[in-house]
């Protein structure tokens, strides 16, 4: 960490209320000369707008422009209480340029908490498609709802998930757990079927930072993905796919000499992440995305960076034995003496930890930890890094912390389970009555990215359940999301399925519903998902698509 | 090896289905919901239509007509959209010549479902290639197609009435008939009974979930009718055809929607409630290009029905009152007829 680099992410970080530079007007559509996209026709907005980080009196609004000189551009936003954009809260003007590839984000305050606003931004008389976005509850809060999800590899499929998503106007936020865009070149990692309709851009691994603002624009182009992010806050964080394969602090599995110094690639990575996500830096450390929502009394979310921060490299199937070593980290210790805190001082009734790959314990050949802790296939997942996990379950245990909820994506199926400490000794935690859990574990499957294919994720999942007594359900099959419904009473998670990826539809079904009861700290089935739960505001409009001259 | 997966797929679809249905027999009560006053839905059903031909243009010309005296929001179009085999892609020029053309001068929604002609493989209405109706359904998301009037989501979906209110008066729910009425597809994805199960458990959420006083259910194969085609469960005369359609009607929708709309009888007819479906209602509008004669007049009790005739039902919904009206259109001189006139109100 060099002070340069800091001060490089300050530059690149929100744009302040500097003076504002008459930019040019943008047209219609334009075709920059040095663009490599120059052969599609890009409309202005091309990229629609997003907000995210919400916090009672501020929220990030986002936007890209398309220029059409490499000039900078004046962009104005305005944030109102109603659809029709009448009742205005707040307004302002920014500029971007090509230090951070025409990105706009703006974090706007004056904000009442747990209320909905709708914002547009402007160039010209040229306007973005209207979003909406809510705030935070400052206090109270009967009920939170968040759709969670993970895993959007564009190359394998459409993105219906995101599609189902914008129109439920049920919700409060989208949690995005992570592997939002994937790194891989054409062909790498990919459904053959689908690489006409659902081309990559740049077609090369992505390594620089030209690649990975290519990257996120081509995604950030997605209709169904736009939909998404126009009619809900995101809080995201990163997993290891917007670096490369299973990332560590100080490499990748997917990065090797020939793609030059790994540090410059995280930086590069890093900063398109900062420049087209809808993310708040962090004061304390503008390079971190580890960081904590409050929802009124009811919920306090910390969301995770198991990935970059401090993650030590994983240990090789062989030389597992490693991933018991004490001095190993997932976290970094920093990162774990922050969370630890944020547990043990949360007046919230609900812990919630969104966050990347799996806590619990995973079978199927898996040990009391008296025999030795067996062998695990998922180095990778906090399985990998046991030292980490017992700190914190001990913690967890010894400040009587109810109500831990930990939100994990990364593995593309759906998993429940109760977090225990040695989940295989019978002695410690009671499968059939949950005795012995201190928290419970949601994972949701991917929005694209490949599941097993039926029979043998069925059997795969079956042969983890049958072994795994802490494990409540398990689908290796499905794509889908889950949404999360938090009461004082419990905090319910109902999975939904969605019906294919290879075509545009919103065919989606129920799957199953977890919850846990407050102090429980251990799951039980919901009867059924919840129903009936509607905002009391419209959707923001839908931009039409274009249709051609009759 | 294929074979062996889908065979194994089939078992583990059926396994599944068995246990849908064990769970699903009584399904939940819906919660009642009072309608907000002054809001209307205006709306015209139209089914069988796709035929690019001289009775289809009729009858969107009588539609033009009616419009512009009434209003109306949206059309829902019953299936059998594109005549004789549905469309081969987006860019089919059926979808100009048997949709785009014939309703050019009409400019608000139509909520489509997929009829047995849109999902045809041998013989024009086998029903036997679903992967065609997906193309359809691609359809709606096509870019720079002549007009943004087609809408259909996914093969079912659902839809709200006044468009964007928070709450709204009617539901709409599009089922996806033909899978399950049809002789079973080859394809493992749309094998009936794991689909019907995928079916009915998005319908069973989203009808609990719905906000809206008035649910409307639609379809292209009907559950009671006195045309050519008849009752489910007893299509064309042979027992069990449609049967797996039969009871997901029976479980999951009779009694609980308020009207089922359906097409695939040429002709027109709004029939009573049945014992066996409750309180629903039964619209059948399948004259928007074709006409045939009423095989069994009184196989169910009618309302009211015309045959030989084309034409289609406009329907006005405020508060608690369902107002329609049946118009005819004559398959020769295109003269419209306000038929027949009924309110009926929510029960």
């Amino acid at each position: 960490m060099t002070v340069s680099r800091r001060k490089f992410f300050q530059q690149a970080g929100l744009l302040g209320a500097t003076a504002a530079v008459a930019g040019p007007a943008i047209a219609m559509t334009s075709k920059p000369g040095d663009d490599p996209l120059a052969d599609r026709e890009l409309a202005n907005f091309a990229h629609g707008v997003a907000s995210g980080d919400p916090l009672a009196n501020q929220v990030i609004l986002w936007t890209r422009i398309t220029p059409e000189v490499d000039a900078p551009v004046s962009v104005n936003w305005r944030i109102c209480e109603d659809v029709d954009m009448q009742y205005e809260v707040n307004s302002g003007t920014v500029v971007t340029d090509a230090s951070r590839d025409y990105t706009v984000k703006v974090d706007v305050d004056g904000l009442m908490p747990d209320t909905w606003y709708y914002y547009q931004f402007s160039v010209g008389n040229v306007q973005s498609p209207i979003g909406r976005t809510h705030t935070a509850a400052e206090t109270g809060m009967d009920r939170l709802r968040l759709a969670v999800v993970s895993c959007s590899s564009f190359a394998h499929g459409y993105f219906n998930v995101y599609r189902i998503l914008s129109e439920r106007n049920d919700l409060h936020a989208i949690l995005h757990l992570g592997d939002y865009i994937y790194e891989y070149a054409e062909g790498k990692y990919d459904d053959k079927d689908l690489r006409a309709q659902r081309a990559l851009l740049p077609k090369h691994e992505i390594v620089s930072l030209g690649d990975y603002r290519l990257r996120h624009n081509l995604y950030k182009r997605d209709p169904d993905l736009q939909a998404a992010h126009q009619q809900y806050p995101f809080i995201v964080t990163w997993d290891d796919h917007e670096f490369a394969n299973d990332t560590w602090k100080d490499g990748a599995e997917n990065h090797n000499e020939g793609e030059g110094d790994w540090l410059a690639r995280k930086r590069a990575a890093k900063q398109a992440y900062f420049e087209w996500m809808p993310i708040r830096q962090q004061p304390h450390d503008l390079e971190a995305v580890y960081r904590k929502f409050r929802f009124g009394d009811l919920v306090d979310l910390m969301m995770l960076d198991t990935r970059v921060e401090g993650r030590d490299e994983q240990v090789g199937f062989f030389t597992q034995r490693e991933r018991n070593d004490p001095n190993r980290t997932l976290l970094g210790f920093e990162q774990e003496a922050w969370l630890q805190n944020q547990l043990a001082s949360s007046t919230a009734r609900w812990k919630l930890c969104g966050q990347q790959v799996q806590m619990q314990e995973i079978g199927p050949v898996a040990l009391p930890d008296k025999l030795g802790g067996g062998v695990s296939f998922f180095l990778d997942t906090w399985d990998g890094y046991t030292a980490t996990r017992k700190r914190l379950f001990d913690h967890i245990e010894r400040n009587n912390i109810d109500n831990f909820v930990v939100l994990t994506g990364d593995i593309h199926s759906t998993w429940v389970a109760d977090l225990a400490k040695d989940p295989f000794d019978r002695s410690l935690y009671d499968g059939n009555t949950g005795e012995g859990s201190l928290g419970v574990e949601f994972v949701t499957p991917s929005v694209t990215s490949p599941a097993l294919p039926p029979v043998v994720g069925d059997v795969a999942a079956a042969a983890l359940k049958g072994s795994s007594p802490h494990l409540k359900y398990c689908d290796m099959v499905h794509r889908g999301f889950f949404v999360l419904d938090v009461t004082a009473e419990r905090a319910q998670a109902d999975w939904y399925h969605v019906q294919s990826v290879d075509k545009r539809t919103t065919a989606h079904f129920h799957a199953t519903s977890y919850k846990t009861d407050n102090g429980a700290n251990r799951v039980s089935e919901a009867s059924g998902p919840v129903t009936g739960v509607h905002n009391e505001v419209p959707l923001a409009p839908q931009p039409e698509p274009a249709a051609a001259e009759a | 090896m294929i074979s062996t997966t889908h065979y194994t797929g089939l078992l583990a679809g059926l396994l599944s289905s068995a246990t849908v249905l064990a769970m699903s027999d009584k399904p939940e009560p819906l919660p009642d919901v009072d309608p907000v006053e002054g809001k209307i839905v205006r709306f015209i059903a139209i089914g069988d239509m796709g035929t690019g031909k001289d009775g289809q243009y009729k009858v969107a010309a009588a539609m033009e007509q009616v419009c512009a005296q009434r209003g109306c929001d949206f059309a829902i179009g019953l299936g059998d959209n594109i005549y004789e085999s549905g469309a081969d892609s987006t860019d089919d020029i059926q979808f100009e010549m048997k949709f785009e053309q014939p309703y050019q001068n009409l400019d608000f929604p139509f909520y489509m479902t997929l009829g047995n002609h849109d999902n045809s493989w041998l013989v024009g209405g086998d029903g036997l290639d679903n992967d065609k109706g997906d193309v359809q359904v691609e359809y709606h998301y096509k870019r720079d197609r002549l007009s943004n009037k087609w809408q259909m989501p996914a093969r079912y979906y659902n839809f709200t009435a006044p468009k964007g209110d928070v709450e709204p008066l009617v539901e709409f729910f599009s089922l996806d008939s033909n899978p399950l009425a049809a002789v079973s597809d080859g394809d493992p994805e749309y094998w009936q009974l794991p689909y019907r199960d995928r079916q009915q458990r998005w319908l069973e959420v989203e009808l609990q979930d719905s906000n809206a006083p008035w649910k409307i259910a639609f379809a292209h194969h009907a559950f009671i009718s006195n045309g050519k085609h008849g009752n489910a469960g007893l299509y064309d005369g042979f027992p069990g055809a449609g049967v797996v359609y039969y009871k997901m009607l029976k479980n999951h929708v009779c009694d609980r929607v308020d009207v089922m709309i359906a097409g695939h009888d040429h002709d027109l007819q709004w029939l009573k409630p049945v014992d066996k479906c409750g309180k629903t209602f039964h619209i059948i509008s399948g004259a928007g290009g074709k006409t045939r004669e009423l095989k069994k007049p009184n196989n169910n009790p009618a309302y009211w029905q015309a045959d030989n005739t084309l034409g289609f039902f406009y329907i006005e919904i405020e508060g608690d009152e369902f107002r329609g009206t049946a118009y005819t259109v004559d398959p020769s001189s295109g003269e419209v007829n306000a038929a027949f006139n009924q309110t009926l109100t929510r029960q």
